[in-house]
């Protein structure tokens, strides 16, 4: 049985006001009235260059901040200039209400999750029991069947994700199949790349492909690397054929037109797989991008799968999970989150989105991964939903190898269909860890 | 006059299916509205280059424009 806490009393105002302006207001008069009495306040429309923009931060130093596309002004509690500025004709006129804020607090998540986690453990307990007898389901994936978590770590003959995905044990290289990765570039004298050779692009005027950063060339490495001289095993499908788009700079950072350009580039060669390890931060309620559903849609149509990574902003030790970024919220591009060596959700790792389409779909190893690097390492062991991607990508060319003439759509499912399960939830590690049957 | 737009705005226009094949023509649409145009993907049907700073991009969707949106800044996902 589950029991919750009870909760403290919660602070229901804040002091502060909101403002909201009729739609005929405009903005332009409104900031006239508020400078006349002389109310300081900062508009969004300010911010937008910024990274981040913090109302509570701005309201520390103004008198309220003005939220453009909204028409919402929050203002800090100041009698004397609130009540000249109230008495004004035009904000009179020009308001629709005024009500005071409000704390907002997470929609009873923790208690949400404390009673599913009690439901999942009874269905576990049901399942132990059960998975004990013959049921006659065998070996159908996901039914009645738990598959054993496994515990690994790097061996001589390979690295753990390439063990732990079932990639040792396929004789399936990628043959045939043409994976994208875009990113930062590949370092070109690489000894492995540059004896598989690779097609590339840099979608920057200024820049060349040379990755100088090495994020790029990590993951080109995890998705068609082979083997390390000393015959350790770190690459998923070595005889894929390499794209690598160079679409972040050499500090790892790039703008959707970069990304765009790459997408397209490689849809025009192409590619069956388009591997991102990359993305933007978004807010939890934030909407996807309807233009890279749209590219999103049309690359699969035109036989090219999308695969990104989710994102690295959770703390899932202090019970903070972030949502997925952009663009791997995007319902037509597959969303990949990152597990570590005990198969456990990496504590970094990004949930779900708030809407639906917008949940992550599998799993890939992301923590502590060996892979082909920039010199002078060469090598190099790294972390991150980035490293899971890479993963899947390679995965998904071998299950394109094996099915050649499979759609990207169908490619997307026999993925899902083929997952090993996780012990976490659908909403942070979706139909399981990426797995090559 | 219109030297003195910002035009440090980025934004990438999703082009409606009917219409890609007149990607070039919505982009010179684009271009007369005091956008600065930089590339046309036709394969994916999107536009994308700088508007001025100070307009609802919202504004200026446009047959056979589905949607204006601003670019964001992507990075890499490594921990």
């Amino acid at each position: 049985m589950t029991t919750f806490q009870t909760n403290k009393p919660r602070k229901k105002f804040t002091g502060r006001k909101i403002l909201v302006l009729a739609d005929k207001m405009s903005t332009a008069k409104f900031m006239n009235v508020s400078k006349k009495s002389s109310l300081r306040l900062a508009s969004s429309r300010d911010f937008k260059k910024k990274e981040s923009f913090s109302i509570q931060k701005i309201l520390k130093e103004a008198d309220g901040v003005y939220l453009d596309k909204l028409k919402i002004a929050v203002l800090n509690q100041n009698k004397e200039k609130l009540k000249s500025f109230s008495a004004s004709s035009v904000v009179t006129e020009g308001m629709q209400y005024m009500e005071d804020e409000r704390y907002v607090y997470k929609s009873s998540k923790l208690q949400m999750m404390s009673y599913l986690k009690g439901y999942k453990d009874a269905i576990d307990n049901l399942f132990e029991k059960f998975s004990s007898q013959d049921l006659g389901y065998g070996d159908l994936p996901g039914i009645g069947s738990r598959d054993v978590v496994l515990t690994t770590a790097d061996e001589d003959k390979s690295t753990w994700g390439i063990k732990a995905t079932g990639v040792l044990d396929t004789e399936l290289t990628g043959k045939g199949v043409k994976v994208a990765i875009l990113d930062t570039g590949i370092y070109e004298d690489h000894p492995y790349f540059s004896g598989k050779g690779f097609t590339a692009k840099s979608f920057f005027d200024n820049l060349e492909v040379n990755d100088i950063d090495g994020h790029g060339t990590h993951c080109s490495g995890v998705a068609t690397g082979n083997t390390t001289e000393q015959g350790q095993r770190y690459g998923v499908a070595p005889d894929a054929e390499l794209f690598v788009g160079k679409v972040l700079d050499n500090n790892g950072e790039g703008t959707d037109g970069s990304l765009l350009g790459g997408i397209e580039w490689a849809i025009e060669n192409k590619c069956h797989i388009i591997s991102m390890s990359l993305g933007a931060i978004v807010g939890e309620n934030d909407p996807f991008s309807q233009t890279y559903e749209r590219v999103a849609k049309r690359a699969l149509d035109a036989g090219s799968l999308i695969i990104a990574a989710s994102g690295n902003e959770s703390n899932r030790t202090s019970g903070s999970i972030a949502v997925t970024n952009h663009p791997a919220n995007c319902p037509s591009i597959m969303a990949v989150g990152a597990v570590d060596e005990k198969l456990k959700m990496a504590y970094f790792s990004n949930g779900s989105s708030n809407f639906s389409g917008g949940e992550i779909d599998l799993v890939g190893p992301g923590v502590n991964i060996f892979s082909t690097y920039k010199k002078p390492e060469n090598y190099y062991t790294d972390s991150g939903t980035s490293m899971a991607t890479p993963f899947v990508s390679g995965i998904a060319a071998l299950y394109k190898e094996k099915h050649p003439d499979i759609t990207a759509i169908d490619l997307w499912k026999l993925l899902l269909r083929n997952a090993k399960k996780i012990k976490a939830d659908a909403k942070d590690g979706g139909a399981g860890l990426v797995f090559i049957k | 006059m219109k030297n003195k737009i910002k035009t440090d705005k980025e934004f990438m226009a999703l082009v409606d299916e009917k219409y890609i094949d007149k990607i070039n023509y919505l982009a010179s649409r684009l271009r007369r509205k005091g956008f600065t145009v930089k590339e046309k993907h036709k394969s994916i049907g999107v536009i994308t280059g700088s508007a001025p700073l100070d307009v609802d991009l919202d504004e200026f969707k446009m047959k056979g424009i589905e949607t204006m949106e601003q670019q964001r800044a992507v990075r890499k996902s490594k921990k």
